[in-house]
């Protein structure tokens, strides 16, 4: 489990993140939502420990991971960042072989069994054949892949996707989206900001709704997505209808 | 591409040969014979061969090593492949302090140039390291801020010229990127701080191929980024200084070399460390060769020749270059 | 806006542009007489004024000597204000200034290898070389950084800069150790230094700064359009490579005719408009000729302070401003937010 103990995390003398306490339950797939500057990223981030709170604790299975090493944390914690940049010329395996890299020496030698974290990413995600394959040359889509096949080799309990659908076409945001049921269903608790609110209804267990760095609201998609929410958080109007196709709540602005 | 020892080898062996013609050619030309003899057992032309070529081959083999290594190093924390020491102004932090030592203490041995040299560039570094952390400029401006301290450096050491206009002479020889004069009391002070630094920046290496998927990324994969960023800086800046006081700022190296590594192995540091010294060493051995017998006896400072070259090849990377 | 506020806004303004005029006019009339070997005082000043006697040798020292050097000074300094207020206009970087464009370099490598015999230069006077240094080091940085092509972007153009200064101050570092016999003499004038000015220069510089002037004025209302950028500019009617000749000529002509006769001063093209945007505003209407004023108070204290640093000698004034300058520059770099 999860536990965010009053979380405050400053850029500067700004508080992006005020006195947060949040709780994520093991096994689920919780979506972080809310308007642009509630600070979701920031908050994935500070989880993720490339950003220092102020104040406030984040603990994992009661164990503050604060006073974790780099490592040690990256071994339990790992993150897609939204925006990463590729080395030029780096290839698909290179790429997912970095992902062992909290279980690795600064040598940064793969053990055998290492390379078999690497080969079971790949297949994983469908990318077997495009091993070899330098990941410029690749299309968005199997580019996001190959960063989650990264994510997957380095096999940890929770992971945090930061937008990942963001710079996707729909059938390849669909495609991740499943990906991620597949990662949940092998036991991976995990924590995405999403920008779709329906994609979060439809894909996550839970969903946390912050607004100016605060939780408005938590729990599952049928529980808190309402009119109310959407008017006080998101100020727009919109109507609550059944998804018929996954039968959970979906939003038609009005 | 070809496979990576083979790869090594060839430039090991063109290092070997270059060394070789540097040895035998200049003011006055040896014989094979002559020279295998006279490195073996000295002899008449011991003055020419041992005193003076040979520290001078080694010198500019050390220091090229140093500025390129330093180069790779800079490009990768500020993850712009058009950064070198020298246009971050650490070359003229560098250059001020050794010279005011210089100038200030004539008498002081060579020993304590690379440390002079140290406190300078370090001053320079720190003020491009405060301004990256603080504010996360954008290339054009923290070139333009390199510039900026590149220039005022430049202007404080033409103070102390001006101020001491006796030493202008020595001053300009030793601030130009040269080798002329530089004999075996100024190896002991650059070898120990290649020996220590050069491994070192191959232990960093793994790692910095983490930091070039961004920090966010490098942190979430366990990359203590700031300590990596931190040490690495350290190691640029220290190559890059001692380099500089020793023979001045040889302008491109630290530039250049990395980009030609990167031509020939791809982005992997581990094989680029080696690759890039080797390139380094090249690239000033040649360099200083051809300042010697050009125009014999005359003697160019090396750093003309590598500024000649490394400009014109520089900005045909610059047009090149799609990251705009 | 209410008149009201719009009169303090002004009013304001006026004031700092009076202690502006006020402070260099102090320093004018100080570097006129200050630190002579001739004890010359404020009597000798009026007394030229007043009653001038063509045998008086103070008189002489200040009409002769001061006098166009205060002049040339303040000129300068304009110049190389209004080259920096368009230089950071068209970059559209606040950092910029013009020894980007290797135009100081430029001049300085001509006329190093002029001073050795190299090649067809040597015959020509000493002025005209160090121009056509100067003219050529900025057309190469502007050709090679893609100043003429439709999309100008900064960064290469900086980097061209940092190259040709290079490649440049490699040769002149060259020259400097050859003809050691000339080594003292070159590195003073490459620290630029007004020692050597005299009514010729005066003669030389003012109607060539007048033309170049006109020239930059001329530029204000597309330097404010093109503020937003090439692109929005130009669908607002702006011609973006006209300008950007126009500019570019301004600049070159501008920091040319002062390198030429004082060598190359640095720093006063990248503060002056900086100081002149926190007293006043971002219209270049006012930038860049206030920025003209405030870079001939700059030149002029440092021309006056080049006395006093080390005494009965004079510090070159490139020294001066680069050592003032940088902290400045610093500070302004540290401060100013990521753009």
């Amino acid at each position: 489990m999860l536990t965010i103990e009053n979380l405050t995390v400053s850029y500067g003398k700004k508080p992006i993140l005020n006195d947060l306490s949040l709780t994520i339950k093991q096994g689920s797939i919780t979506a972080l939502i809310g308007p642009n500057g509630c600070g979701k990223s920031t908050l994935l981030k500070s989880i993720a420990g490339s950003l220092k709170p102020t104040a406030g604790r984040i603990s994992l299975a009661g164990q503050d991971i604060g006073l974790l090493g780099h490592k040690e944390r990256a071994q339990r914690l790992s993150m897609l960042a939204q925006s990463p940049t590729t080395p030029e010329g780096i290839t698909v395996r290179q790429l997912v072989s970095f992902g062992r890299n909290p279980y690795l020496s600064n040598w940064g030698r793969l053990s055998q069994q290492d390379h078999q974290v690497v080969d079971q990413a790949l297949t994983g995600t469908g990318l077997a054949d495009l091993a070899q394959s330098r990941l410029d040359q690749l299309s968005g889509g199997q580019r996001q892949r190959a960063w989650i096949a990264m994510v997957l080799a380095q096999d940890t309990d929770y992971v945090l996707l930061d937008e990942p659908t963001t710079y996707l076409d729909l059938a390849h945001q669909i495609e991740l989206m499943r990906l991620m049921q597949k990662m949940n269903q092998q036991g991976k608790t995990i924590i995405v900001v999403l920008h779709d609110l329906n994609q979060a209804c439809r894909y996550c267990d839970q969903l946390v709704v912050l607004k100016a760095g605060e939780v408005q609201a938590q729990g599952s998609s049928e529980q808190i997505f309402t009119r109310e929410l959407l008017r006080q958080v998101f100020s727009f109007e919109a109507q609550i209808i059944n998804d018929p196709v996954a039968n959970k709540p979906m939003c038609i602005a009005l | 591409m070809k496979p990576y020892p083979i790869l090594l080898s060839s430039l090991l062996a063109l290092l070997l040969l270059l060394s070789g013609v540097s040895l035998l050619f200049g003011a006055e030309q040896i014989s094979i014979d002559n020279l295998v003899a006279t490195l073996w057992q000295g002899g008449d032309l011991d003055f020419i061969v041992n005193q003076y070529r040979l520290p001078r081959l080694l010198i500019a083999v050390l220091v090229g090593i140093g500025l390129a290594v330093s180069g790779l190093l800079t490009q990768a924390v500020i993850r712009n492949p058009l950064a070198s020491p020298d246009l971050m102004g650490i070359s003229g932090g560098a250059g001020f302090a050794a010279c005011l030592l210089l100038l200030v203490w004539p008498q002081i041995g060579s020993v304590w140039l690379p440390l002079a040299a140290l406190v300078g560039g370090f001053s320079a570094a720190a003020i491009i390291w405060l301004l990256n952390r603080w504010h996360q400029p954008s290339p054009a401006r923290l070139a333009l801020v390199g510039i900026a301290i590149s220039a005022f450096f430049t202007s404080c050491i033409d103070f102390l010229l001006v101020l001491n206009p006796v030493e202008v002479n020595s001053a300009m020889v030793w601030l130009t990127g040269s080798l002329w004069g530089r004999n075996w009391d100024y190896i002991w002070p650059l070898l120990p701080w290649l020996l220590i630094l050069v491994p070192f920046s191959l232990y960093l290496a793994w790692s910095l191929d983490l930091l070039a998927l961004g920090d966010e990324s490098a942190n979430a994969l366990g990359v203590n980024t700031e300590r990596l960023q931190i040490s690495a800086l350290f190691t640029a800046v220290a190559l890059a200084s001692v380099s500089v006081a020793v023979c001045g700022t040889i302008a491109f190296v630290g530039l250049l070399a990395p980009h030609a590594a990167r031509l020939l192995v791809g982005f992997r540091h581990q094989l680029l460390v080696p690759v890039t010294a080797l390139i380094g060493a090249l690239l000033v051995l040649s360099a200083d060769t051809l300042a010697r017998n050009l125009a014999p006896p005359m003697e160019l400072p090396a750093g003309v020749l590598t500024a000649t070259l490394g400009a014109p090849y520089f900005i045909f990377l610059l047009s090149r270059y799609k990251g705009w | 806006m209410s008149t009201a506020t719009v009169r303090i806004i002004n009013s304001r303004y006026w004031a700092s542009g009076t202690v502006m005029a006020l402070l260099l006019m102090a320093a004018f009339v100080f570097s006129l007489i200050s630190q002579s070997q001739f004890g010359l005082s404020f009597d000798d000043l009026w007394l030229t004024l007043s009653a001038p006697d063509p045998a008086s040798l103070n008189q002489q020292v200040i009409l002769s000597l001061r006098l166009p050097r205060s002049l040339v000074a303040c000129l300068i300094g304009v110049n190389l204000g209004i080259a920096g207020a368009l230089m950071q206009g068209l970059t559209r970087n606040p950092l910029a200034s013009p020894t980007l464009f290797a135009i100081n370099s430029g001049a300085a490598c001509l006329m190093a290898l002029s001073s050795i015999g190299l090649g067809l230069f040597s015959d020509l006077p000493i002025e005209l070389i160090t121009f056509i240094g100067a003219f050529i080091g900025g057309s190469l940085v502007l050709w090679l950084g893609g100043g003429l092509s439709s999309q100008l972007n900064p960064l290469r153009l900086i980097l061209a800069g940092i190259a040709i200064n290079a490649l440049f101050s490699s040769f002149t570092r060259a020259v400097l150790i050859i003809a050691d016999d000339k080594a003292y003499s070159l590195l003073h004038w490459l620290s630029g230094s007004l020692s050597e000015i005299d009514w010729a220069s005066w003669s030389q510089l003012w109607p060539v700064s007048l033309v170049a002037m006109v020239l930059a004025l001329t530029t204000c209302r597309g330097l404010n359009l093109a503020s937003l950028g090439d692109q929005s500019a130009a669908s607002l009617g702006l011609n973006v490579l006209n300008l950007r000749l126009r500019v570019c000529c301004a600049i070159l002509v501008l920091t040319a005719i002062s390198v030429t006769l004082a060598g190359p001063i640095v720093f006063v093209g990248l503060i002056a408009p900086h100081i002149c945007r926190r007293l006043f505003n971002h219209n270049h209407f006012l930038v860049v000729p206030l920025s003209g004023l405030i870079g001939a108070c700059i030149v002029s204290v440092a021309d006056l302070l080049s006395r006093f640093v080390v005494p009965q000698a004079e510090t070159p004034v490139g020294i001066i401003t680069a050592l003032i300058g940088t902290p400045i520059f610093i500070y302004l770099a540290l401060k100013e937010p990521a753009s």
